[in-house]
C-alpha cells in the first residue's frame, strides 16, 4: 500500500519536476490543421517511415486538430518528384501553405528504431525527434524528443529457439510489431503530455476554443485583416 | 474511533487513485477511428493488405459505423477513402468521397479541391 503511494506520488512529482516546454507561441498562433510530413530517417530500418506515419495521426488528431491523410498526403508527394523525406523536408513554407493550406507543419525524425539482441534477451528502442513550424510566420510553435524503451528477457524458446530459422523470423516480426507499438506509445507521450505536449487545439470537443465547426485559422486571420 | 480513520484515509487514497488512473485508461476520443490506422499502415506495404478494393470495403465499413454510433470520422477518412476509390477506376465515387471531406472539414478544402481538379483534369 505504502509503495503503491510513493509510485504515484513519484509519477506527479516527475511531471511537475521537468522544466515546463514555453508553448506561448503555440496559443497565439493556435493552428487548427497540421500536416504531418513523413519522418526523416536516421535508423537502419527502411520500413520506420512507413510504420511510424500509420500511428502518428490519431494522438495528433485527438488532442484537436485537423490532420491531413498521410497515405495520401505521401503519395502526391511522390506523384510531384519528392520522394524522399529529406527533399519533402526542405519544400518551402510557403509551397505548402500554397497546396495544403495548413496552418502548421510537423516534421518528425526518427533518430532510433527497432531491436538488438544479446543471447537471449532483447531491447527495442524508438526515439523520435520533432518540430512544429507555422506556415505563415516559419516561427517555431513546438519542439520535441521522446524515448520508449522495452526490454524483453524472456524470449520463447531460449538459447536454443534462437537458432532456429522459424524462430528468427517470428523474432524480426516481434521486432517490428514491438517497435510500432513504441512509436503508438511514444506518439501519444510526446502529443498529448499535459505540459511538454501540443496544446489542446480547436478540434478538441473538451477545449475552451473547441467548436462544432472547423474553421481553417488561416482563412480567419485572412478575414481579419 | 481509530478504526473509522483509517478506514476514511484508506478509501481517499483508493479513490485518487482510481481517479488518476481513470484518467488515463477510459478517456472519450473525439473521433471515430475504426481500423483507418491499421489500412494507412497497409497501404505502404504493397503485399499485405494495401489492395484498394478491400480497403474501399473496409474504409465504408468505418464511415457506417461511425455514423450509425453519431460519432464524426476521423479527418482525413473520407479523402483516402477517395484515393482508394481513385485506384479502382471509380472517380465518380472518389469525387463524392472527397467532397463529404469538405463538408466534415472546411480546412482540407484547399488540398481537396487540388485532388479534385486532378481528378477532373484527366
Amino acid at each position: 500500500m505504502r509503495y503503491l503511494i510513493i509510485l504515484t506520488l513519484a509519477q506527479l512529482l516527475n511531471a511537475c519536476v521537468t522544466t515546463p516546454k514555453d508553448r506561448s507561441k503555440f496559443k497565439e498562433m493556435m493552428p487548427t490543421s497540421i500536416l504531418v510530413l513523413p519522418p526523416a530517417n536516421h535508423s537502419p530500418d527502411v520500413s520506420a517511415t512507413q510504420t511510424y506515419l500509420s500511428v502518428i495521426s490519431r494522438p495528433m488528431a485527438e488532442q484537436g486538430f485537423y490532420i491531413f491523410p498521410v497515405a495520401v498526403v505521401d503519395s502526391y508527394f511522390k506523384e510531384n518528384g519528392l520522394s524522399t523525406p529529406a527533399e519533402i523536408h526542405n519544400v518551402p513554407l510557403e509551397k505548402l501553405r500554397e497546396v495544403f493550406n495548413a496552418d502548421a507543419v510537423f516534421y518528425p525524425t526518427i533518430e532510433e528504431w527497432g531491436s538488438s539482441y544479446e543471447l537471449v534477451a532483447s531491447t527495442t528502442r524508438v526515439r523520435i525527434s520533432a518540430k512544429l513550424l507555422d506556415t505563415r510566420t516559419g516561427s517555431l510553435l513546438w519542439s520535441g524528443d521522446q524515448v520508449r524503451v522495452k526490454s524483453d528477457s524472456s524470449s520463447e524458446g531460449g538459447l536454443a529457439g534462437m537458432l532456429i530459422g522459424a524462430a528468427i523470423s517470428q523474432i524480426i516480426n516481434d521486432s517490428t510489431d514491438q517497435s510500432k507499438e513504441l512509436a503508438r506509445q511514444g506518439s501519444y507521450l510526446m502529443i498529448q503530455h499535459s505540459e511538454q505536449g501540443f496544446l489542446k487545439g480547436p478540434l478538441d470537443k473538451k477545449s475552451m476554443s473547441g467548436q462544432k465547426s472547423d474553421v481553417s485559422n488561416t482563412e480567419s486571420r485572412k478575414a481579419a485583416k | 474511533m481509530k478504526i473509522r480513520a483509517i478506514g476514511i484515509k484508506h478509501a481517499s487514497i483508493v479513490l485518487f487513485i482510481g481517479l488518476f488512473f481513470q484518467g488515463c485508461v477510459t478517456k472519450q476520443e473525439n473521433f471515430y477511428w475504426g481500423e483507418y490506422e491499421e489500412l494507412v499502415h497497409g497501404t505502404f506495404k504493397p503485399e499485405d493488405g494495401s489492395d484498394p478494393q478491400a480497403q474501399v470495403q473496409k474504409l465504408r465499413e468505418v464511415i457506417e459505423t461511425a455514423e450509425q454510433s453519431g460519432k464524426k470520422v476521423a479527418p482525413g477518412i473520407h479523402v483516402h477513402l477517395g484515393f482508394m476509390q481513385h485506384l479502382t477506376g471509380d472517380d465518380i465515387a472518389a469525387v463524392r468521397s472527397l467532397e463529404k471531406e469538405k463538408q466534415l472539414y472546411p480546412s482540407s478544402t484547399k488540398f481537396v479541391n487540388r485532388l479534385i481538379a486532378s481528378l477532373k483534369g484527366k
